[in-house]
């Protein structure tokens, strides 16, 4: 049994394509975040799942059910609205209860067991017979969550539900919502633009870009190999920098040059283009580490003090770059670092398609298939 | 500003400011201020405090114009218009017609207010626009064409001839139609994946939201279709069934001697004027709101 199937699934407004053949799986239970810049299609996506769109082409199944063209309130699938989606005139117990009359035939003694179920989960019991107005915007994202709660649906979907709180907020609600599905196993899709809510909350995560998602796999992979080079970019905060560069090889060594700089693959043998070939190298700023001599060379442009580390940005070539270097380095904007990088965590990209052509990390995520990576590890050993 | 006032503006201190200037009668050295607002007031409801004493006043009272006090008739002008002249009539039949021309305007209007905003059809916009162009064509300029319609229905001095022409409202419709577009689009979506029919939406959720934009269209109605005269006096030719507007006309043929009993007339208007002061005063809350001019 799954829990929600998407087959080349495409929406078309006028003429913009929002969404783009997008095949999903979410598993029974499971937690899937869909995560991209605005306007990528993750929320159409999220609308077509729960009818509020129809789709111009392709299928929808949920819970083994080709649900493509049945109207909302049969597809058993609760929603999460980012701005609660609350009726202001109603407390929050009719607001619970409003919905749960038409679309299920609980009786009262059963529609009143229900809300203090969730009203407990949710510790909002407190909160039931007051409106909108005389609730925080937790509290009404709460309420919210109650109101899809006592619905038992098949499904939940979640359009941004924590982006309308305060940053402090959401890192709590970020932990109750994990919290409540691992009470719950409900088969979960989750919305947001955060990737720092995607990675926390999903047991996988989707990234989409331009209609398309370009990979579905859980978070540590997702950082570990990014397989395109918009995850990689768009994963970690900050992201990946990314380096059009030219690679080059002498005798059994690999190494990507861009300007004066140039790193060294190790494993060259797993590395596929061609000497000469242009390329993107990819290296997270987290991997690179101040070394007297180092291959790159970085003049410091901006430097950001996070605490507990020195987010320093500068032009590494004529490309910038970012790296995180140690809490109180003594850096300042125009000095000239010397740089190396951990050999053990350089990506190639192809600069046409943007698809992954190596990671050189030894082990790569759970499932590691790809060939790159088994390549890597003969060569190796 | 005074220490009492202090103490009662405690539970409300966000407001403090406001309540201690509105709390202040006068304030010393804008005396001339409050004199030109007081004779502007004054200026402004003289028509009406004028047409009061004259309703007390006899006819050659009312004659003498440097008599501007409460005249000798007290009420009796007012007793002689309800009980001879069948004011009493004429004031419900425009009642009757005034609750019907606002109960089946406001949900006319919603309907049609719903359709525009949360459902999707060719020519939505056009539709939208034709409406408003309505708004040029007002009662009195359609008047000859109305009245041969309903003569071809057959519906002269009928209650549906006095209120049909004003049951369709571009006004109406426009103000809804604004108001259910400030309504977020996921409240709707909400009630669509729970299942919540159309009508269910537009009775639990739409209608106690628009309470305020609804009693404060439903006051304007009132006031307006209580003020009609022209299409009544055209299309109801009996004077039983006659509303209040037109009813004023009437009195205006009693007299003795050529003498018209202004006394009488005036105590006629001021008996005019009540139902639509009292809707003003009742609902001058949701109207103010209607027009956004509420704090």
């Amino acid at each position: 049994m799954t829990g929600i199937t998407t087959t080349d699934l495409v929406k078309r407004f006028d003429d913009v394509t929002a969404v783009d053949g997008v095949d999903l799986n979410v598993r029974e239970g499971e937690f899937l975040v869909l995560v991209g810049p605005s306007g990528c299609g993750k929320s159409t996506t999220l609308r077509l799942l729960a009818g509020l769109e129809s789709p111009t082409a392709g299928a929808v199944e949920i819970a083994d059910e080709d649900v493509t063209t049945a109207s909302p309130s049969d597809r058993d699938v609760a929603m999460v609205f980012q701005n609660y989606a609350l009726y202001p005139h109603m407390t929050a117990r009719e607001n619970m209860t409003f919905g749960l009359k038409t679309a299920t035939d609980f009786s009262a003694d059963a529609v009143d067991d229900r809300i203090a179920e969730a009203a407990g989960i949710l510790d909002i019991e407190d909160l039931l017979d007051r409106t909108p107005s005389a609730l925080s915007g937790g509290e009404q994202q709460r309420v919210a969550i109650g109101r899809a709660l006592v619905r038992d649906p098949e499904v939940f979907l979640m359009d941004e539900p924590l982006s309308n709180l305060d940053a402090k907020l959401r890192v709590q609600m970020r932990a109750e919502l994990a919290e409540l599905h691992a009470e719950l196993q409900t088969t979960t899709l989750y919305v947001t633009h955060d990737q720092v809510e995607a990675m926390t909350l999903g047991d996988r995560v989707a990234v989409m870009y331009d209609g398309e998602i370009q990979q579905i796999a859980p978070p540590q992979q997702l950082y570990d190999a990014p397989e395109t080079r918009f995850v990689a970019e768009f994963i970690g905060s900050p992201g990946m920098n990314t380096v059009e560069g030219t690679l080059k090889r002498r005798g059994d060594a690999a190494h990507v040059t861009w300007g004066e700089n140039s790193l060294s693959l190790p494993s060259a043998g797993a590395v596929k283009p061609y000497a000469g070939d242009r390329v993107v190298l990819g290296v997270r700023p987290e991997d690179l580490t101040q070394e007297m001599g180092g291959p790159l060379s970085m003049e410091v442009t901006v430097t950001e003090p996070l605490g507990d580390s020195l987010l320093t940005r500068g032009v590494v070539g004529d490309t910038e770059m970012e790296v995180s270097l140690p809490p109180r380095s003594a850096v300042d904007v125009g000095d000239v670092l010397s740089l190396t990088a951990d050999p053990q965590r350089l990506h190639l990209f192809d600069i046409e398609t943007g698809a992954a052509l190596y990671h050189s990390a030894e082990t790569v995520g759970s499932d590691a298939a790809e060939p790159p990576v088994a390549d890597t590890q003969r060569s190796t050993t | 500003m005074s220490l009492d006032t202090e103490d009662t503006a405690v539970g409300a201190r966000e407001n403090e400011p406001l309540s201690v200037i509105s709390d202040t009668r006068l304030v010393p050295g804008q005396w001339r201020v409050h004199l030109g607002l007081i004779g502007s007031i004054l200026l402004m409801a003289s028509p009406l405090l004028l047409a009061f004493v004259m309703s007390t006043q006899t006819v050659p009272e009312v004659y003498d114009i440097t008599n501007v006090g409460i005249g000798s008739d007290g009420v009796a002008n007012y007793v002689e218009v309800f009980t001879t002249y069948g004011m009493a009539s004429y004031m419900f039949n425009s009642l009757v017609m005034s609750i019907v021309v606002t109960v089946a305007k406001i949900a006319v209007s919603l309907l049609a207010a719903v359709a525009l905003v949360f459902y999707d059809f060719r020519f939505k916009n056009a539709i939208f626009f034709l409406i408003l162009f309505t708004l040029m064509f007002p009662v009195p300029v359609r008047i000859v064409p109305l009245y041969e319609m309903m003569a071809a229905l057959g519906w002269t001095n009928t209650l549906l001839a006095l209120t049909g022409p004003y049951v369709a409202s571009a006004t109406a419709v426009f103000l809804l139609r604004q108001h259910f577009m400030s309504i977020p689009d996921s409240l709707v979506e909400s009630a669509k994946v729970d299942g919540v029919g159309p009508l269910r939406f537009l009775w639990d959720v739409l209608i106690p939201m628009s309470r305020g934009m609804i009693s404060g269209l439903s006051v304007i109605t009132f006031i307006y279709a209580w003020n009609q005269y022209l299409w009544p006096l055209i299309v109801v030719s009996d004077q039983n069934k006659q509303v209040v507007q037109v009813g004023m006309k009437y009195l205006q043929s009693v007299g003795n001697a050529g003498q018209t009993d202004w006394g009488l007339i005036m105590a006629g208007a001021v008996l005019t004027l009540l139902p639509p002061l009292l809707a003003l005063v009742a609902f001058r809350g949701p109207l103010l709101e209607t027009f956004g001019l509420s704090e």
